[in-house]
């Protein structure tokens, strides 16, 4: 069976056919749900941003430029959305101190993580919550969705100069994040 | 310290896109300068780190999810100029340069003949978040906050509204009142589903009030402006019970039914 190119999907969807659009949820929402939980690390959060991305899409697909790849498209939607909630979350973070839910949950997760790997990669991400928004949102795009400078600065919107710039400091602070979890040190 | 043109020619070299002649500058460099080995090291030990996160696969709810919010929309209209444009759109898509002009040109015609009806159309896309079963949906947008419907308080001389916002993860209402008397103010929810993270009067700052057990108990003047906020704890329903008394009267009582289209 030939599978539909997102192109058709989405011109489907304009004409009213909300299955065509689930079957670009089902193509897209491993990769859309995995820049939402980089950029956040909790799951919860990434699947809601996932879910707002998406909805987003849906609204406003008439905009969607069909010279664009559908995938960049989305990338940018689900970026902001992280983007959006993390501004969000620290305007309304006074409300949520000293709950104690998060320390517990913290708690819980690094019990849960037994396996070396998963220590590691809990590491990782935690590392990754230390850099800057903008450094994270490229080194997401650039390590884990293997984004091209020229993909990310279209996602981004900023000049591919900036994306290296970025992805090149962000990695070197990283590098010292990551050397204090005792991952990476040479020397 | 690696001089800063050297630390691109490494990112590059990770990325895989140093050239040639750039891989020979860095080479002469790392033959003479040891520490550029070392960092090399150190970001290619970041770029494995990172690369040894595997990818999850997203949760079996997701879809799920999307397509029941889908379904709360309203209907989607196409507009009306996509519509008609769409099948000459699809015919002259990847023709010759002849075949385009005239599409172009058609495109034109039909683009101004249609654009004030396509504007009309573009309106009745905005979704709301409405209040059709008596239910407040929410309008699950992650992280921006979501103006739900205000319900109206009256009864008698007793006047007010009831705001409702919701972000990801906190519902709030805002209860303003007008009385000629003092009134108490009576909100119970359900503690397994919400919790109650403050309660701020006017633009005061926080009361002090909290909640016990599943109610909070406001006493009030009779002209105040109360705002609670709540931590959801689960996306399932939460009930909030609004009751007003004025001396053990009640007065008014609204029961309202905060909910979020998922699971």
């Amino acid at each position: 069976m030939i599978e539909q190119g997102d192109g058709d999907l989405v011109q489907q969807t304009l004409r009213g056919n909300r299955e065509a659009f689930g079957k670009l949820v089902e193509r897209y929402q491993k990769p859309v749900f995995n820049v939402a939980l980089r950029m956040l690390r909790d799951d919860a959060d990434a699947e809601d941003v996932a879910q707002a991305a998406f909805i987003r899409a849906y609204q406003k697909l008439d905009t969607f430029d069909r010279a664009q790849k559908f995938y960049s498209w989305m990338y940018r939607i689900v970026v902001n959305e992280a983007l959006n909630l993390i501004k969000q979350r620290d305007r309304f973070e006074r409300f949520k101190e000293g709950t104690g839910e998060e320390v517990a949950d913290a708690a819980d997760q690094e019990k849960e993580a037994g396996a070396e790997q998963e220590v590691r990669d809990q590491q990782v991400q935690e590392g990754l919550m230390e850099l800057r928004v903008d450094h994270r949102a490229v080194i997401v795009l650039k390590h884990f969705e293997g984004l091209s400078y020229a993909e990310i600065s279209e996602i981004l919107e900023i000049p591919e100069k900036t994306v290296k710039s970025r992805l090149f400091t962000a990695r070197t602070v990283l590098r010292n994040v990551l050397a204090r979890k005792g991952i990476g040190r040479h020397g | 310290m690696v001089d800063e043109r050297i630390v691109e020619l490494l990112n590059k070299e990770i990325d895989g896109v140093i050239l040639p002649a750039e891989r020979v500058i860095l080479e002469e460099y790392r033959a003479t300068n040891p520490e550029v080995e070392v960092m090399a090291a150190e970001l290619r030990a970041v770029a494995s780190a990172l690369a040894d996160v595997g990818q999850v696969e997203a949760p079996s709810t997701l879809k799920g999810r999307v397509m029941r919010q889908l379904n709360l929309q309203p209907r989607q209209q196409v507009p009306l100029a996509d519509r008609l444009l769409s099948p000459v759109w699809e015919f002259f898509r990847g023709a010759s340069g002849v075949r385009l002009a005239y599409a172009f040109s058609l495109g034109l015609v039909a683009g101004i003949a249609l654009f004030a009806l396509y504007i009309g159309s573009r309106d009745q896309q905005t979704f709301q978040p409405t209040d059709a079963t008596g239910a407040l949906i929410l309008g699950s947008s992650a992280g921006r906050v979501e103006v739900g419907p205000v319900v109206p308080i009256s009864s008698g001389q007793i006047k007010g509204a009831i705001g409702t916002q919701f972000t990801n993860t906190l519902t709030i209402l805002n209860i303003k009142l007008t009385s000629p008397g003092a009134l108490h103010a009576q909100v119970t929810f359900d503690p397994s589903v919400l919790t109650v993270r403050a309660i701020q009067r006017g633009s005061e700052g926080e009361t002090g009030l909290a909640a016990h057990g599943n109610t909070v108990e406001i006493q009030s003047s009779g002209n105040d402006d109360y705002t609670i906020y709540f931590l959801r704890k689960s996306p399932a329903p939460g009930p909030v019970r609004v009751a007003l008394f004025a001396a053990n009267d009640l007065v008014f009582e609204r029961n309202i039914t905060v909910s979020q289209p998922v699971q």
